[in-house]
């Protein structure tokens, strides 16, 4: 006996995958396709400050911001000081923190696989800094970098390294490596949980099987942990070097791109121009050159790290 | 090849104690297997010998070296491991070559003997192909494989059959034994399999408690367990115990009072018995060794009803309860026919019959069975 739907019934089934996906592909659009557009569309807009109308410009903004002004208008040919000094002080940003952040991560997650002693006291320590709020491990940061009351100086002083104060947040240099220990400091936490995690993937086993076959420590690393920490990997360089280009708070707590414009990376450039400036036309721009650069860095990621140990 | 001598071995893992002082000889050349049930301290005891744990005491000696402080690979053991262990993302040739890599072999010594190896274990076609691309039994082989390749001293294996379903690990048993045969690499050998230690062992050490509870040669120590625990292990079905009170006939003769039936001990055991007379006995009996009796032969027949009967093929196991009350497993022909309910008789084959002390378990006619048969 066949059983016979009612016409009801079959319509709700009908419409069971639209109104299962169909919230979530409203949704997606509303937040990830719409600003993508936008953002695509002002990058090719100028706004007229006095009508405060967008006039179509074509690829005038992105002129502007690469190349050097040369008579009022950008020439082709001769990139922009500023942008170069912008970008240089960004790959060194996001360079040295996510190297430096990715090495000692990994040190301390290989420790705290072992079979320490406080090992779960410790690993829940060693969060803490990821889970203050940005701004406030900026303010923090901000305080113990100052020249004339800040702990570091203090600390130096007292164990007699130095005699007068360092001016660690208004020297150019200094300032970036301020900001580089900050950014170290709040976001190893997570490349230690990631790569932890990953490394409970590793088979017990093959550790033994390395063992028994003369492995040394390196080659156990190398041949067994590394290919499967691969995946674990590409998660934690994904993500740090995408929140570090995006990374704002720290830089604008702690030095707002200052001094001059020595600590000035992409993000606060583009909240500059967009937000401060109103040109929300070369802003867009920016944010067009960051998503490209991003996507072109996870891809590349994706080539080294993306095979997963089991892949044939 | 190697001899392996343990010698009062102990490990303790924080207030456990796994392996409680064992000894134990594994001759060069032999092949003995470490069998008990899970928790029994077989594996340590493999992890010892292998260097992956370090002993807390004792002495573990390969060859003429004791190697107590030598790490794993200086210790000229390969091991294959319960879940193979096999590189992932390595090829087959690569996980094969890799152990010989790391001791610096000579490039077209490591080629060869993967070829040879290959060859042996019939992979040859495998060689280029990840484990995930392998079956069950063929990461099996590869990960023997990778153990003969670096043609060691001593093979260790840690229940190797464990994961492959029941025909290929019959067909692998075979093939061990083919291949210890051809190599004569002393090999040691865990498993919690009782059949597969029988057939492949020419050593057997029954393990439980941290503690060997038996050595010797697997039909040896079959027919003649030293202890209950041995006697139980052993065997499938399980050897069948049945406890009572030791007594002596008007006529001198011994008997054992199962509570309501009594079980008549043969005489060459009366001297060995005499000390218990009046204490609570076990009498241990095997399936096989148990006979279905119609005739009504009058010694040591004991009146029981069929529960429950299990063909298996090449032979029918029956349960039985005897008029005691206590419950029995019987190994039978398969033709016999009997049904569920039937009223038999069961004959005990006297000369299978095992005695033991129900409070230490130790078998109280052991020493009587050896020197019995050493005179025969």
């Amino acid at each position: 006996m066949s059983i016979e739907k009612s016409p009801l019934r079959r319509k709700l089934d009908k419409l069971f995958v639209p109104l299962t996906v169909g919230p979530t592909l409203l949704w997606i659009a509303a937040i990830i396709i719409y600003p993508t557009a936008k953002l695509l569309l002002s990058s090719l807009q100028f706004r007229n400050p006095v009508t405060n109308e967008m006039e179509f410009v074509g690829l005038r903004n992105f002129q502007r911001l690469i190349f050097a002004r040369e008579g009022g208008d950008a020439a082709l040919g001769v990139f922009s000081p500023s942008f170069v000094s912008i970008t240089t002080n960004t790959v060194i940003y996001v360079g040295f923190s996510v190297s430096i952040s990715f090495l000692l991560g990994l040190g301390i997650a290989l420790l705290l696989d072992k079979d320490l002693k406080g090992r779960g006291w410790f690993r829940t320590a060693v969060i803490v800094p990821w889970i203050l709020p940005y701004v406030m491990s900026g303010l923090m940061w901000r305080w113990m970098f100052q020249s004339d009351f800040g702990a570091i100086n203090g600390a130096l002083q007292r164990l007699g390294i130095i005699s007068g104060n360092i001016p660690f947040l208004s020297d150019g240099a200094l300032a970036m490596m301020a900001l580089i220990i900050a950014d170290v400091w709040v976001f190893t936490p997570f490349i230690i949980i990631i790569l932890l995690a990953g490394l409970q993937n590793v088979p017990e086993q093959l550790y033994d099987a390395a063992e028994v076959d003369g492995a040394s420590r390196w080659s156990r690393f190398w041949n067994v942990t590394y290919p499967f920490l691969k995946p674990s990997i590409l998660v934690a360089l994904t993500i740090r070097i995408i929140f570090d280009i995006r990374a704002l708070d720290l830089v604008w707590v702690m030095t707002q791109g200052g001094p001059g414009k020595s600590t000035e990376v992409w993000a606060s450039w583009l909240y500059r121009t967009a937000q401060v400036f109103n040109e929300p036309g070369t802003g867009a721009a920016l944010g067009v050159v960051l998503l490209a650069v991003t996507f072109a860095i996870v891809a590349s990621l994706y080539k080294i790290f993306g095979e997963s140990p089991y892949e044939a | 090849m190697a001899h392996v001598e343990l010698t009062d071995l102990v490990k303790e893992f924080d207030d456990v104690t796994a392996v409680d002082g064992i000894s134990l000889d594994i001759p060069d050349e032999s092949f003995t297997v470490l069998v008990g049930p899970s928790g029994c301290g077989k594996t340590t005891t493999l992890r010892l010998i292998a260097g992956l744990e370090r002993a807390t005491d004792g002495e573990i000696r390969i060859g003429e070296d004791i190697v107590n402080d030598a790490r794993a690979y200086e210790r000229d053991i390969a091991m294959v491991f319960q879940n193979y262990a096999l590189y992932p993302h390595k090829t087959v040739r690569d996980n094969m070559r890799f152990g010989l890599e790391q001791h610096d072999t000579d490039e077209g010594i490591i080629t060869e003997r993967v070829q040879e190896t290959a060859e042996l274990l019939q992979i040859e076609e495998l060689l280029d192909r990840r484990p995930s691309e392998l079956s069950g039994g063929q990461q099996q082989r590869v990960a023997l494989g990778r153990a003969i390749v670096r043609d060691p001293a001593v093979f260790l294996m840690d229940e190797p059959l464990s994961n492959l379903d029941a025909k290929l690990r019959v067909q692998m048993r075979a093939e061990l034994n083919k291949l210890h045969e051809e190599l004569s690499t002393t090999t040691v050998y865990v498993t919690h399999d009782q059949v597969e230690a029988m057939t492949l062992a020419d050593q057997i050490a029954v393990m439980d408690n941290g503690q060997i509870q038996q050595v010797g040669e697997p039909t040896h120590v079959y027919s003649n367990p030293r202890n209950m625990f041995v006697a139980g292990f052993l065997g499938s079905p399980s050897m069948n115990f049945l406890e009572g009170t030791l007594e002596e006939s008007d006529a001198g003769k011994f008997e054992l009072d199962l509570g309501g039936a009594i079980h008549n001990v043969p005489d060459e055991f009366t001297d060995a018995l005499e000390p218990y007379l009046g204490d609570r006995v076990t009498l241990g009996i095997r399936p096989e060794n148990i006979a279905l009796n119609q005739d009504g032969v009058p010694a040591n027949v004991h009146p029981a009803t069929v529960e429950v009967v299990e063909p298996q093929g090449e032979k029918t196991v029956l349960e039985l309860e005897l008029a005691t009350g206590q419950s029995i497993k019987a190994a039978v022909d398969p033709d016999t026919t009997v049904e569920m309910g039937d009223a038999v008789n069961l004959r005990f084959d006297r000369d299978s019959l095992q005695y033991f002390d129900p409070t230490t378990g130790k078998s109280l006619t052991y020493d009587t069975k050896i020197e019995q048969q050493a005179t025969i």
